[in-house]
Order: structure tokens, then C-alpha cells, then sequence
């Protein structure tokens, strides 16, 4: 149709247009004439010159051009006529339909294009009506219009589909949007309307179950275990199902089950295979039936979920219902996160004000008590001022008596039945120096002198057995520094007295008046004792008076005591010698009131006799009263006396005059100084006689020279040297030509055998040590030899010792015992030899009363040794005697020096 | 048996001889007028001693000095310590005082018993 209109409009136009250009060509061929023919006309001579048109030419280029204009004024006709019209019709339709105006079919009724054009438009006007028509019911409202599109192409038709599908659509999402936003502004009418979970729950389940179309619904709350926050729980509050709450419990934990699943991974749990053993619905209808789908969404606000709704149904749950539940989910759990918190509110503030009340009430209380405090507080003071008063006076009665108690004369003592103390007065610091703690709760009986304690217990068993009694008692009492005093005690059994309760003892010290009544006791004794006594006893006194005297005076003068006594020393009768020393003693004794002791002879009615005489004094209360003398006969043992002290005498002069033997058979210094001109003996026997001695003899050119030391000293060691005395003697003389040490063999077995022989076992001690030189003084020559005797040699400055042998002469043989070491020395002109008795090392003297020893001689003689002999000699001597000092002498002490 | 016990003085030893305590003891100086009497009772306590000895006997001997007669009963007691099982003799000197301590030597070597040597 439209190939059909274009080639009959195109045939037209090609008509209309060749009749058009080809006037307009002759119409320009014209122009073109005129135009370059002014232009050759007027161009200069010169110029370019166009060559073309002629005149004639020019002539039939107008007329052709009039004629062009001719027919073209007459195909403008005919197109206006024929072209124009339709045309003009079809754009003001078009127009209007430009417009949105979709108005009445056109009606051209030609048969060309523009006729077709009419047609189509026509077409498309109708199309377009039929199109808004459909537009229109759906912008109405009415979405299930049937609408077909002009064809499979047309996009407005189309795209209007698609739109109805998509409004369709957006409805049906709206609905069920509004579905659930309903759903949910009613939960949230029903969670409005409680604050408390069971009816909550109750309301919340039993709408849920009904909007989703369940059969049953749970709802579980999650419950805080108190004592532990982490131990939570899910707790089922209500369970509905067919339209009925069901009454049935139940409790999970955490993670238990799909509830407790769902709650601890706080994500929703849809399921259309149910578990075998998952819950089972009750009803009448159905019974037992398994469920097809469940569907368990945790009850979640801010992370935190706070219960759980379950539900069964017996279809499958949409999503849609799904999603109202999982929405609805944190409103729920809101509201329980603020019933909870509205519940523990609530539960504080009740706990609060409960707590609140109590104080209250406790505070009443406390003011109460405070007022009554206060009111008996009041009594308490005036109660206590009273008591106050009270306790001074009785303090002050107290001071009194405990002053009484303190300065008492007497102990005050209670004791309990089995004796011990319980309460002792002050006074016994004073009178026993005892502290009364020291005493209290015990028994004082170690205080009781040791015999006086069976009479002290005796008192407490008497005074227990007759309560009515009061028995009085001496007895010794030690006090703690050990003095023993006597005290007089009193008891008393005042047991059943309520005041005292025990048994009381009043104590007094009754020392003074039980020594004076010993010293009368004493006293009498005395005179009991005067009465019988030997010796003559009187007393005067201070007067002179003889106050007494004993029978004995009778012996003395012939004189009865009675002519005595009571007499003045002036009145008896002078003619008694003794009268006059018994004057002259108390003289004596007043004067100076010391004791008076002497010896004095009197002429007597027996003769002369000696007395030793003790004139004592005697006191009374400080002042000298008498004299006692006591006058003891010691004639007879002055006769005994003056007898030993002859005896002693003979005696001692027996010892001198033995002394004088010993001396005359002892060589003395001047005839050993003879031969040995540099030497000296030190000699200072103990006693009169000695046990040492030195010995001498010059025989065959050689001299003999020793120290010997005899066991003891005094009168035995005298004895005992004549025996060494006369051996030596008699070895020396006899045998010539002995070493030293072959004459000291000889001579230990001469005083053995000598001492033996007599004697029994034991006195075979005696014997004797010795030190003995046999000189060559032509060869200058010593030979030694000791029996526990050294020899010192003094040479160049040097001191040499030669010991002794270890045994001594006689007194039997000795183990290990040999013969005697016989020592040879060689001496030089100035050489001193030294030899001595152990006398001399062994006196005990000096600071300590120490051995003298024998460094201290050799220290003498060493700081001595360019000395003289004599000057030695002196030093050894001073240094002997300043070491003995006041002490005794030791032994007999002999040291012989010898200078060569 | 009795303990003997004598009191020494400046002539004579202090002697105690105490079997029950074990205490066996001379010490002080010896130079009594007569040695032999002095000494008669300590020898005849040995002499009973003998038979009932104990285990161990230590006589301890702190002589100062002794004279030449007390010399010889020393010697005499000494041997009586011969016979006796388990006897010692502790002898005691002054550290200065060599003539003690050779003296002991001496009766050492003369009597079959053994000696330790002590110095005051």
C-alpha cells in the first residue's frame, strides 16, 4: 500500500516536476542571455569578449521563458486542485493527532498515496484508542484487563503488558507487605497490653498461631539462673495448639534440641523434615500427627536473644510467614528484654523498699532503745554517784583498816580447811618481811621451823575437831632470808562465820621475849653449870659488888661463896690476894669494856697458884652491868709445860751438838780453798742437822770433791749422811785408781748392802743422789759422775750440762739400772764447773710460790760468769734467798763451785 | 669400796682415790718428814683396789714438786698401777717446769704402764 501510494504520488511529482524544471530551464536560459549580453556591450575594447548568443537567439530564450511561466502557472492550478487539498486535510489530522487529540476517521477518499496515508492513519489513530482505552482501565485500577498488542512489535503495547504484570506483582508484594505490617502493629497492640510474660506469651503465641495458620505454637523464654548468669536456660511458657492452650512444661538448655539450638545460634530454623522423634501434636481431630513443617525463630534484640517461638503446621510455612515471624521476632524480644528489666526493676525496688521498711522500722526500734538507753543511763548516773560515794567511804574505812593491818603487831592469817592461806594482813611485810602474795594460796608450812611443824598441824586438827576452842601455840617460823624468829599464834575456827569462813591465826613475833626468857633459862643453866664447874666463877658489878660466886672460891680461901657474895670488893676481906686482882680486872674491864684475858699467880689457901683468868662483860640494854670472871687453875700444866720445854731444849741441844759432829766431820770452805783456791760452797741446811753435805779428800794427786743429797732432811738425813759419809770414805780410801763412775757403783752397792741389811722391806727408800768429781789438777782433768745430779761446766762463755744417771744410791737396784756413766772433761785455765743438791731448784718462792728451777741458776751464774767466785757465790745466794722470801726453806741446800 | 680422800698441805699431795666417781688423782707437793707414813694408806687403798678395779683407771698426777723420800714411794705406787688392767697414768707439769716432766720420764721408763704427758 505504501509502495502503491509512493509510485502514484511519485508519478505525479515527476510530472509536475519535469514541467517544472524545464521551465525553470528556460527561464535561466534567458536570464543567462540577458545577463552576458549587457556584459559584452559593455566591456572594453580590449577586455575578454564572451562569444556565444546571437541576437535571434535572444528572441526565442523569452518567449520560451513566457511559456515556461505560463505552464507553471497552470500546473500551480492543478496542484492546488488535486495535490494541496488532501494534503492540507492530512496534516491537520495528523496535527491533531500530534496533539493527543485522537479524533474521527479521516475521510479522503482518493485513490493514491495520500489516500492510503489517510487509511494508515486512520489505522493508527484506532490502534492508539484501543491502546489508551487499556491504559485507562488499568490506571483505574482494574489490573486483569485483557490486552492485546498491535502486534509482537508494538512497544507501547508491550511495555503497557509488562507494566500490568509489574503492577500486578507490586500488589500482590504490597498485600503481603501489609499482611505483615498489620501482623505486626497487632503483635505489637498485644505486647503493649501485658508487662508480664505468661499472658505475653500467651496472647503472642496464640495470634502468631492464628496468622501464620499453625497448629501449635510454643514460646519459650530464656531464664537467667540466678546464682549463675552463665548458666542459662529456655524455659516453655505457653504451648498452644488447635485453638487451645495446652498445659505442659518444659525446659532446655542451651544448645539442647532445635529450640536450644536455635536460641544459642540466634538464627531461624525451618524445617520441613521433621525429626522422628520431634514433638507430636495432640488434638481430638488428629492424633499423633507429624507435622509437615516447623518452624523456630530465637526471639532476638541487640544480639542478645531472649526467647523462642515454635511452631508446627501441617503444610509448609510461606515465606512470607517465615519473614513476619522472623520480624516480629526482635519487637517480642524487645518487649521481654523490658519486662525483664521491668521485672528485676520492680523485684529491686520491692526489694527496696522492703529493705527500706525494715529499716525504718529497725530505726524506730533503735530510737526506742536509744530512749530507754538514755532514761536508764540517767538511773545509771544517779546509781553510780551513789555507788561512788559508797566506794570512797568504804575505801577510806579500807585505807584505815588496811593502815590498821599494815602497823598491826600482830599477822592476821585465815586459812582454809586443809590449811591453805587465803588471806594474810598486811603486817607480815612488816613482821615476817614477807611479801603477802608470796604467801596466799599456798601452805606456809615450809615457813615453819622443821620440829615446830607436827605442834602447828596438831593445832589445825584441834581446832577442826572443837570449833569452840581457841588454842595459843609457839612456834618457829623461817623467814624467807632464812633468820628463824618464834611466833605466838592464836587460832581460832571461825568456819561457819560468814564474814571469816576459815580458821583465823593471829601471829606475834615473841623472839625478844623468848630469847630473854632463854638467856633466864641460859642464865640458870649457867649458874647450874657454875655450880659444878672446876674453874673459879664470879661476877661483879659495875659497883664492885661480887654478885656471885661458885663453891669452887672455897678452894681457894678456905671461904664459904656466901661471905661473897653481895659484898663489896672493898669490904671483904683483903687478906685474899684474889680480891685484889679481881679489882684490878674490873678496872681494866670498865675502862676498856672488852674481854680481858691473862695469866696471873695467886697466893692461895692451896699456895701459889697460876690462873688464866677471862673476864668477860656483860650488857644490859646497851650499858655494861657486870664482869664475869672465870679464873681456870692452869698450875698443874704450866708444870707440864716448863717439862716439855725442858725436854726441847735437851733435845734441841742434842741436835746442836750432833750439828757440831756433823760440821766437824763436813770439810769447810778454808781447807777445800786450800788446794781449789777459786771455789766456794753454798750451804744452808733446813734445819740444824742435814741431809746434804758436801764431801772431800785429796788422795794419789786427785781431788775428791762431791755434793751428796740425802733422802730427807733434819735428824734422819743426818743420820743417813754418816752412812754415805763413812762408804765414801772408806771406797776412796780403800780403792785407788776408780773412775768416778766405777767409785759410785761401788758405792750405790755399799749403802744398799749397809741399809738392808737391818731394815725391813720398806725402808730400803733411803738412799741418796749425788754429784761426784774426782780431779786431776796437774792435768787439769774432770771426771763425773751423778746419780740424778748434773754437773754445769762453765767454758769460753758456754755453760755445758753432764747429767747424772736416772737412779739414785741405794734404796735397792732400779730397773734399767747400770753402771754409772763416768764423764771425762778436759778444763782450761778461767773454766767453772757447778754442782748442787736439788735443794736449791726446788724452793718453792717468787710471785707465784713456784718452783725456783734450775734455768734460774744457770741465768745467775751465766750473768755472773767473769765475776769473781766470791761475787757467784753471793749472786747464787741472793738469788736463793729474794726467790724464798718469807716462804719456808724447801730442803737442805748444797752448791759447790769451783773455778780452775 | 671407801673413797680416800686426804687434804693436801703445803709438805703434802691432795689425794683422792674414788673408785665409784673413777676419780684417781695426787696432785700438789710431796715432801712430807715422813714420806713412808704419808704414803702407807694410799698404797694399801691400791693394794684393795687391785682386786675390784674397774674397767679403766686413770691416774692423773699433778705433782709440783716431790722430795727425794716421796720420790721413791711415787715409784712404789706407779708399780702398784702395774698390776692393774686398764690402768694410765696422766702426768701433769708446769710447761716450764722440765725437772716434772723428765721426773715422769724417768718413772716411765721404770714401770711397765702406759704415760701421756700433760702440761698445766
Amino acid at each position: 500500500m505504501f509502495n502503491k501510494i509512493k509510485l502514484s504520488l511519485g508519478s505525479k511529482i515527476v510530472v509536475f516536476t519535469t514541467s517544472l524544471v524545464a521551465a525553470a530551464l528556460l527561464l535561466i536560459s534567458y536570464i543567462q542571455y540577458s545577463v552576458f549580453s549587457k556584459i559584452v556591450s559593455e566591456a572594453p575594447a580590449g577586455g575578454v569578449a564572451v562569444k556565444g548568443f546571437s541576437d535571434d537567439s535572444r528572441l526565442y530564450l523569452i518567449i520560451a521563458s513566457l511559456f515556461v511561466v505560463l505552464i507553471t502557472i497552470v500546473l500551480s492550478f492543478y496542484l492546488v486542485r488535486f495535490l494541496t487539498q488532501p494534503l492540507f486535510s492530512l496534516k491537520e489530522y495528523l496535527k491533531l493527532t500530534e496533539e493527543g487529540i485522537l479524533a474521527n476517521e479521516i475521510n479522503i477518499n482518493t485513490g493514491d498515496e495520500i489516500g492510503e496515508m489517510a487509511l494508515i492513519t486512520n489505522n493508527i489513530v484506532r490502534s492508539l484508542k484501543h491502546t489508551a482505552h487499556f491504559a485507562h482501565t488499568i490506571g483505574e485500577g482494574n489490573l486483569n484487563t485483557q490486552f492485546r498488542p498491535a502486534s509482537e512489535n508494538d512497544v507501547l503495547g508491550n511495555s503497557l503488558l509488562n507494566m500490568q504484570k509489574n503492577l500486578i506483582s507490586a500488589e500482590i508484594r504490597e498485600k503481603e507487605r501489609n499482611w505483615i505490617v498489620n501482623g505486626i502493629a497487632e503483635v505489637g497492640e498485644i505486647l503493649r497490653k501485658h508487662n508480664s510474660i505468661d499472658p505475653l506469651s500467651y496472647d503472642v503465641i496464640k495470634y502468631l498461631i492464628g496468622k501464620i495458620g499453625a497448629i501449635q505454637g510454643a514460646f519459650y523464654v530464656i531464664e537467667e539462673d540466678d546464682d549463675n548468669e552463665f548458666k542459662k536456660s529456655i524455659v516453655m511458657k505457653n504451648l498452644y495448639a488447635y485453638n487451645r492452650k495446652k498445659y505442659k512444661s518444659a525446659k532446655f538448655k542451651m544448645g539442647d534440641g532445635l529450640v536450644g539450638q536455635a536460641a544459642i545460634e540466634g538464627a531461624t530454623i525451618f524445617r520441613t523434615e521433621i525429626p522422628k522423634d520431634y514433638c507430636s501434636i495432640t488434638s481430638g481431630l488428629i492424633i499423633d500427627k507429624k507435622p509437615d513443617s516447623i518452624l523456630i525463630v530465637p526471639l532476638i534484640t541487640e544480639e542478645l536473644t531472649y526467647g523462642v517461638v515454635e511452631f508446627a503446621s501441617l503444610r509448609k510455612f510461606s515465606t512470607n510467614e517465615v519473614r513476619f515471624i522472623e520480624e516480629v521476632g526482635p519487637i517480642i524480644a524487645r518487649t521481654i528484654f523490658n519486662i525483664h528489666v521491668n521485672e528485676r526493676t520492680q523485684r529491686h525496688l520491692e526489694q527496696s523498699q522492703k529493705m527500706s521498711a525494715e529499716l525504718q522500722q529497725q530505726q524506730e526500734e533503735l530510737r526506742q532503745n536509744a530512749e530507754e538507753m538514755r532514761a536508764t543511763q540517767e538511773d545509771l548516773q544517779l546509781s553510780n554517784e551513789k555507788l561512788e560515794e559508797q566506794i570512797e567511804e568504804v575505801n577510806k574505812t579500807q585505807k584505815r583498816m588496811q593502815s590498821l593491818l599494815e602497823n598491826a603487831s600482830e599477822v592476821i592469817a585465815i586459812y582454809e580447811k586443809n590449811m591453805i592461806l587465803r588471806y594474810v594482813s598486811p603486817s607480815v611485810k612488816r613482821i615476817l618481811g614477807i611479801d603477802p602474795s608470796d604467801l596466799i594460796n599456798k601452805k606456809d608450812e615450809a615457813h615453819i621451823y622443821e620440829e615446830d611443824r607436827v605442834a602447828y598441824k596438831a593445832m589445825f586438827d584441834e581446832l577442826l575437831a572443837d570449833p569452840e576452842k581457841s588454842i595459843t601455840i609457839q612456834y618457829r617460823f623461817i623467814k624467807d632470808n632464812g633468820e628463824l624468829i618464834w611466833l605466838e599464834a592464836t587460832g581460832k575456827n571461825l568456819l561457819s562465820d560468814r564474814a571469816v569462813g576459815g580458821i583465823i591465826l593471829n601471829s606475834r613475833d615473841i623472839t625478844v621475849k623468848r630469847k630473854a626468857e632463854m638467856e633466864e633459862r641460859m642464865r640458870k643453866n649457867m649458874q647450874a653449870l657454875s655450880e659444878n664447874s672446876p674453874d673459879l666463877i664470879t661476877r661483879l658489878n659495875c659497883d664492885g659488888v661480887i654478885t656471885y660466886t661458885n663453891p669452887v672460891i672455897e678452894n681457894y680461901t678456905g671461904l664459904k661463896p656466901s661471905e661473897f657474895m653481895n659484898q663489896s670488893l672493898e669490904t671483904v676481906s683483903s687478906q685474899n690476894g684474889i680480891v685484889g686482882v679481881w679489882k684490878e680486872i674490873l678496872q681494866n674491864v670498865i675502862s676498856t669494856e672488852n674481854k680481858l684475858h691473862l695469866e696471873t699467880n695467886y697466893n692461895s689457901h692451896l699456895g701459889e697458884r697460876v690462873m688464866q683468868i677471862n673476864a668477860i662483860p656483860e650488857y644490859n640494854e646497851n650499858s655494861l652491868e657486870s664482869v664475869l670472871v672465870v679464873s681456870h687453875d692452869i698450875t698443874e700444866m704450866k708444870l707440864i709445860e716448863r717439862e716439855i720445854q725442858a725436854k726441847n731444849r735437851s733435845i734441841h741441844e742434842s741436835i746442836t751438838y750432833s750439828k757440831r759432829i756433823q760440821n766437824a766431820i763436813i770439810p769447810d770452805n778454808k781447807s777445800i780453798q786450800k788446794t781449789l783456791p777459786g771455789s766456794f760452797i753454798l750451804y744452808k741446811p733446813r734445819d740444824i742437822v742435814s741431809g746434804d753435805f758436801p764431801w772431800y779428800m785429796e788422795k794419789d794427786n786427785s781431788v775428791f770433791i762431791s755434793v751428796v743429797d740425802c733422802t730427807g732432811h733434819g735428824v734422819p738425813g743426818a743420820m743417813l749422811s754418816l752412812v754415805g759419809y763413812f762408804q765414801l770414805n772408806n771406797i776412796v780410801e780403800m780403792c785407788s785408781g776408780l773412775n768416778s763412775g766405777a767409785i759410785l757403783d761401788e758405792f750405790d752397792r755399799k749403802v744398799n748392802e749397809t741399809l738392808i741389811k737391818d731394815t725391813n722391806e720398806e725402808n730400803i727408800k733411803d738412799g741418796m743422789d749425788i754429784a761426784f768429781c774426782k780431779i786431776d789438777l796437774s792435768k787439769k782433768i774432770v771426771e763425773y759422775a751423778g746419780a740424778h745430779r748434773s754437773l754445769y761446766h762453765v767454758s769460753d762463755g758456754e755453760l755445758t750440762e753432764y747429767k747424772g744417771d736416772k737412779w739414785a744410791i741405794g734404796g735397792g737396784v732400779y730397773k734399767n739400772q747400770t753402771q754409772f756413766t763416768n764423764h771425762k772433761i778436759k778444763m782450761k785455765t778461767g773454766d767453772m764447773i757447778f754442782f748442787f743438791s736439788d735443794g736449791f731448784p726446788d724452793q718453792f718462792g717468787g710471785p707465784q710460790n713456784r718452783k725456783l728451777g734450775t734455768v734460774k741458776i744457770k741465768d745467775a751464774i751465766m750473768n755472773n760468769k767473769d765475776k769473781s767466785m766470791s761475787a757467784i757465790h753471793d749472786a747464787l745466794n741472793i738469788e736463793f734467798e729474794s726467790w724464798k722470801g718469807e716462804h719456808k726453806q724447801t730442803d737442805d741446800v748444797l752448791l759447790i763451785g769451783i773455778k780452775f | 669400796m671407801d673413797t680416800l680422800n686426804i687434804n693436801g698441805t703445803e709438805d703434802t699431795p691432795s689425794v683422792t682415790l674414788d673408785k665409784s666417781k673413777g676419780v684417781f688423782e695426787i696432785s700438789g707437793r710431796s715432801l712430807p718428814e715422813d714420806a713412808a707414813g704419808f704414803f702407807k694408806p694410799v698404797l694399801s687403798w691400791i693394794e684393795a683396789y687391785k682386786e675390784q678395779s674397774n674397767p679403766a683407771t686413770n691416774l692423773q698426777v699433778k705433782l709440783e714438786y716431790f722430795n727425794t723420800a716421796s720420790s721413791k714411794l711415787i715409784l712404789d705406787i706407779l708399780t702398784k698401777f702395774e698390776k692393774i688392767q686398764g690402768a694410765k697414768i696422766i702426768w701433769y707439769h708446769f710447761s716450764d717446769d722440765e725437772d716434772m716432766k723428765e721426773a715422769g720420764q724417768e718413772f716411765s721408763e721404770l714401770v711397765e704402764i702406759p704415760f701421756e704427758f700433760k702440761s698445766m
